[in-house]
């Protein structure tokens, strides 16, 4: 069937725990989306992510059907899970508040690889350490 | 129920650093608009769907980002902390701020509103779950939410094939959907008296919607459905086949349409843009397909071929 898009919305939510009360509310009733049709099937998904919070992208089509992809996490919610730490440095210049190893660093960043622009895991590595310094996390040799 | 909604609008590249700063102030979910990855979804699935350009224009190059609050938030507290947050990371230029008190009975039950029962063909009602069903005159009743897939029948493209399976079903056809979507059209033609139906859809969700609605309108000894392509479909003669798609898959179809047919197969083509019209007839031709009728509706235009015996 031809699918006219006639929305697309990205929510950052919790894994497994979509609710009809904002962000997911508003964002899909202003294209007249069945919310609780959403909720129901993303938390069916992301059952096995739960403690995630995690990109989903919404199609909405001309007839108020949709049909959605879900994104890894951001590298940030990655490298705080690994580190065990609830939030980055407010001045991650001067005030380290973690460090991570390499190991998890290519964890993170083999996960992250679908939706990062990386030719290769070393790239896709640089660029999670990027990340992580701008948190204040020292990435470890 | 009211929140303050705070809505962030930034360059793109601070979109991560404006999320961290929601996550610091224990905000969890959030909207974002993302011109980069609406696009991307657009092009990865190129063959599927389609946009109008106002509307690809309308997500501009900004990113915003929208979280809520408790409608009793403190809002200049809450300004200075994100101005501060914004300081912090260096986010240049600074980003702009809007807070706005919602409530949630502006968007509740807005796809309900907009979703109520209408006639898609002459003998054939669509209905919602949620909608009483008091039709008189043995008209047919098909439910249909709409949820994971496409086809709730409000599309040209699905109503235009409505009428056509609506005008040729007359009892004990063998059927083939392709693309089915909700199964919309499969439940049509089996409530309409069809023997058999295949509906198939290379989408799952799809499919898995599709199952759903068969047994909601109670016809699952008479429909079955396959998670695949065309080739997967196992070879005989259809009555009818129906393929409402889009141009550039029904032209890549039409070849292999033959070891589906009998004399006298019907062959209901959906989803086609005006502008591609002689292109599509082109094809068919080609392979041996007469085109006997023709309905249009805004810029769609839907197809009956016979193969010629």
């Amino acid at each position: 069937m031809a699918k006219k898009v006639v929305g697309y919305v990205k929510l950052q939510i919790p894994a497994g725990k979509a609710t009809p009360a904002p962000p997911v509310g508003p964002a899909l009733g202003q294209h007249s989306v069945n919310i609780m049709g959403f909720c129901k099937e993303f938390n069916e998904k992301t059952a096995k992510d739960a403690g995630l919070i995690i990109p989903v992208i919404i199609t909405v089509y001309a007839d108020r059907s949709f049909t959605f992809v879900t994104k890894t996490p951001p590298a940030a919610v990655l490298i705080k899970k690994a580190c065990k730490i609830e939030k980055g440095s407010g001045v991650p210049q001067r005030d380290k508040v973690a460090k991570i190893s390499k190991e998890d660093l290519r964890n993170i960043a083999e996960m992250k690889m679908p939706d990062l622009n990386a030719g290769s895991i070393e790239v896709a590595m640089s660029m999670v350490a990027g990340t992580a310094r701008s948190m204040g996390v020292v990435v470890e040799d | 129920m009211k929140w303050l909604e705070v809505e962030i609008t930034a360059e793109p590249e601070w979109q991560d650093t404006i999320s961290e700063i929601f996550m610091d102030l224990g905000i969890q979910g959030m909207e974002i608009v993302d011109p980069e990855a609406f696009r991307a979804v657009l092009e990865k699935n190129r063959y599927l769907d389609y946009a109008d350009d106002v509307f690809i224009d309308s997500f501009g190059d900004k990113v915003v980002v929208r979280a809520y609050f408790h409608a009793d938030y403190d809002t200049s507290f809450l300004e200075r902390q994100l101005s501060d947050a914004f300081d912090m990371h260096n986010i240049d230029p600074n980003p702009k701020l809007l807070f706005r008190v919602r409530d949630d009975s502006e968007w509740k039950d807005n796809w309900r509103n907009n979703y109520k029962s209408f006639l898609i063909s002459e003998r054939v009602i669509v209905k919602p779950s949620w909608e009483a069903c008091n039709y008189e005159d043995g008209r047919v009743v098909v439910e249909i939410d709409p949820v994971m897939a496409f086809g709730t029948g409000t599309h040209e493209t699905t109503r235009m094939c409505a009428k056509f399976i609506d005008e040729l079903i007359k009892g004990n056809e063998y059927i083939l959907d392709l693309g089915c979507g909700t199964g919309i059209l499969g439940i049509i033609a089996a409530l309409l008296g069809a023997e058999k139906v295949t509906c198939v859809d290379i989408d799952e969700a799809a499919c898995f919607t599709a199952k759903e609605n068969i047994i909601k309108n109670h016809v699952e000894d008479k429909i079955s459905v396959l998670a695949g392509e065309l080739k997967d479909v196992e070879k005989r003669g259809y009555d009818i086949i129906i393929v409402n798609i889009i141009t550039d898959v029904i032209i890549s179809l039409i070849p292999e349409l033959k070891d589906y047919c009998k004399p006298g197969t019907n062959i209901f083509l959906s989803g086609i843009i005006k502008e591609r019209r002689q292109e599509v007839l082109e094809k068919a031709a080609l392979h041996g397909f007469r085109p006997v009728q023709e309905l249009n509706e805004r810029e769609w235009v839907a197809i009956r071929l016979c193969i010629d015996s």
